[in-house]
């Protein structure tokens, strides 16, 4: 017999979140996005979305040595952001409170704040091999295994004939992941997991992609890093961190063509074409600097994801991706799905699904799809 | 499917909050219930308290008759008291009376007869056909225990006369003279005998005479 307090649960959830997700908190060095899906029917809906961006770090208080962060721009390093930032961001989220149904949230850091490798080992019992995936990684990582926290799932045997078995592994210092939380609870959202990047992009594919059979190749252009990983049937069978395409080294590499901030190169990145010039595109891609840099980041990264899919046509046969999703802040790229798919050769979209009535309707969607995929966890826990 | 990276202690942290929060709501419904409950009863209880006020004032005017039943039921005895005392006081009076008719009936028959002895009984009249009559002792004990529905109906006087009479006739002018007096509705001749007294003949006669009050 099951105990009154889990009934209690199971009616709670359906009496309270039946067709409303927890708040997807999705934490990077230089915004935080949070979004809030709906479920009408079978369909899912984006119902609510805010963004908030770290407050400058002079506004907060003088830090001395931590050069790694420009004065508009927010946190270029993940170490100092979580050092003397994220407690001050996350406070301003006590005023969104009423913006989204509920307490309960996931959360997740991105721009590489949480490691992932794949690790190969002995078949064995679940906690077993948290044992032995966490001793890899204090390993690897030169640390206590007291002071991480981590978790694994398995993907799919690349070498059937091997006794052991692939599993992906994230993992984060104890007291970063202690600090998020309790910097959420004191903001009044309850974190019930923190999830990883992988699973998140994983579960936002499953939202725009209703075919379990079609493999799909989902990339987060972040700040610091681009995110590439597989999907199928809403499960992430493999992840690459692509370190040095982020959107940071782009932005610094325009900021210093046109000797400008990092605020007002990110602009001139997200700008549309047509807008701020009305010469050809073939033209541009010659005399312009932002074109330039920005045909040089696309070709590399199409480069990386061209790798990527080789990589799997060889290890995942039959799991060959078919097409790519776009999400994260480069979708903010004008026409950033177009230049790539002409460059690597397969279907790519940005990710996007129906906006409530209450959000306007030229929102960057794609740039919440990872938070989209935390909220989504509501319906997985039940 | 997810990961959960949030350390154990932070999670069993958050999950004995939370059910300690969903057992507060539980006990705190269960609560309100009990509240409610009670609210009610005590609603109940006091219109009952109401409605017991009105009973009671109604009810008064039938208190007030019994009231007034007991205190006229004391006056009634009381006053039966007091007759039952004159009445007493007026049998005394009575025997005179009794001796005046029975002296005024001697008179009438010319002396022809002699009166030797008179016994007078009273007894109390009753509608109650078993009790004895005469008993003048049982008149006495049941005066006390008079109660107001007694069926005391007055007092009955016996008269048993002795006498002797030179001749019948004389004792049957005597009787109708005693009848005629009206103060006697019953008078019956119990027994006569024939005697000598100084040689002649005389009749003895014993005649029972009832009267009552009027």
């Amino acid at each position: 017999m099951r105990p009154l307090s889990f009934k209690l649960d199971r009616v709670s959830r359906l009496a309270l979140h039946r067709s409303y997700g927890w708040t997807g908190i999705e934490i990077g060095c230089h915004a935080i996005n949070m979004a809030q899906v709906r479920k009408i029917d079978s369909r899912w809906q984006l119902a609510a979305v805010w963004s908030v961006e770290h407050p400058t770090p002079y506004a907060i208080e003088p830090i001395q040595n931590v050069s790694p962060c420009d004065e508009v721009f927010g946190w270029l390093a993940t170490d100092a952001m979580c050092e003397h930032g994220l407690a001050t961001t996350l406070e301003l989220l006590e005023n969104l409170n009423s913006l989204f149904h509920g307490r309960d949230c996931a959360a997740t850091l991105t721009d590489g704040m949480i490691a992932y490798r794949e690790l190969e080992l002995p078949l064995s019992d679940p906690a077993e091999l948290r044992s032995m995936v966490s001793s890899e990684i204090a390993i690897e990582s030169e640390c206590e295994i007291e002071e991480l926290s981590t978790d694994c799932w398995e993907l799919p045997p690349n070498r059937p004939r091997a006794e052991t078995s692939s599993f992906g592994a994230v993992s984060l210092m104890k007291s970063t992941a202690l600090m998020v939380a309790n910097d959420l609870l004191n903001a009044g959202f309850e974190c019930q997991t923190l999830d990883a990047v992988p699973c998140a992009m994983a579960r936002a594919t499953s939202m725009v992609v209703d075919d379990d059979s079609l493999s799909t190749l989902a990339v987060d252009l972040g700040y610091h890093q681009a995110t590439v990983t597989l999907v199928r049937a809403g499960k992430p069978l493999m992840s690459r961190g692509l370190r040095s395409f982020g959107l940071i080294p782009l932005l610094e590499q325009i900021a210093r063509s046109f000797e400008l901030n990092m605020s007002d190169a990110q602009t001139l990145l997200f700008q549309s074409p047509s807008t701020h010039d009305g010469s050809s595109k073939g033209h541009d891609e010659f005399s312009n600097p932002r074109e330039q840099k920005l045909g040089a980041f696309l070709k590399s990264l199409s480069k990386e994801i061209d790798k990527t899919i080789d990589y799997t046509n060889r290890a995942y046969r039959s799991m060959a991706p078919s097409q790519l999703l776009l999400m994260g802040e480069g979708v903010r790229i004008p026409n950033v799905d177009q230049a790539i798919e002409a460059r690597v050769g397969i279907p790519t979209h940005t990710w996007a699904i129906d906006l409530s009535e209450n959000l306007f309707g030229n929102q960057h969607v794609g740039t919440f799809a990872v938070a989209s995929g935390l909220s989504m966890l509501a319906w997985e826990s039940m | 499917m997810h990961v959960n990276l949030l350390p154990t202690t932070f999670v069993w942290r958050r999950r004995i909050r939370k059910r300690l929060r969903q057992w507060g709501c539980v006990y705190g419904i269960f609560g309100a219930f009990v509240f409610a409950w009670n609210v009610q009863l005590i609603g109940k209880w006091w219109n009952g308290l109401h409605e017991l006020q009105k009973i009671h004032a109604a009810a008064e005017p039938i208190r007030q008759l019994q009231s007034d039943r007991i205190r006229l039921a004391k006056q009634s005895l009381s006053l039966q008291q007091k007759i039952n005392q004159l009445q007493a006081a007026v049998s005394k009076d009575r025997t005179t009376s009794f001796l005046g008719v029975v002296a005024a009936g001697v008179g009438s028959t010319a002396k022809t007869i002699q009166i030797q002895e008179m016994h007078v009984a009273v007894s109390a009249k009753s509608n109650d056909s078993t009790a004895p009559a005469g008993d003048s002792q049982r008149w006495t004990n049941a005066k006390p225990n008079a109660s107001i529905d007694s069926k005391f109906l007055g007092n009955q006087y016996i008269l048993t006369l002795r006498g002797i009479a030179i001749e019948s006739e004389s004792i049957t002018a005597f009787m109708e003279s005693l009848q005629k007096s009206s103060l006697f509705p019953k008078i019956e001749l119990r027994s006569t005998q024939e005697r000598f007294v100084s040689e002649r003949p005389v009749q003895e006669f014993q005649l029972e005479c009832v009267g009552y009050d009027q």
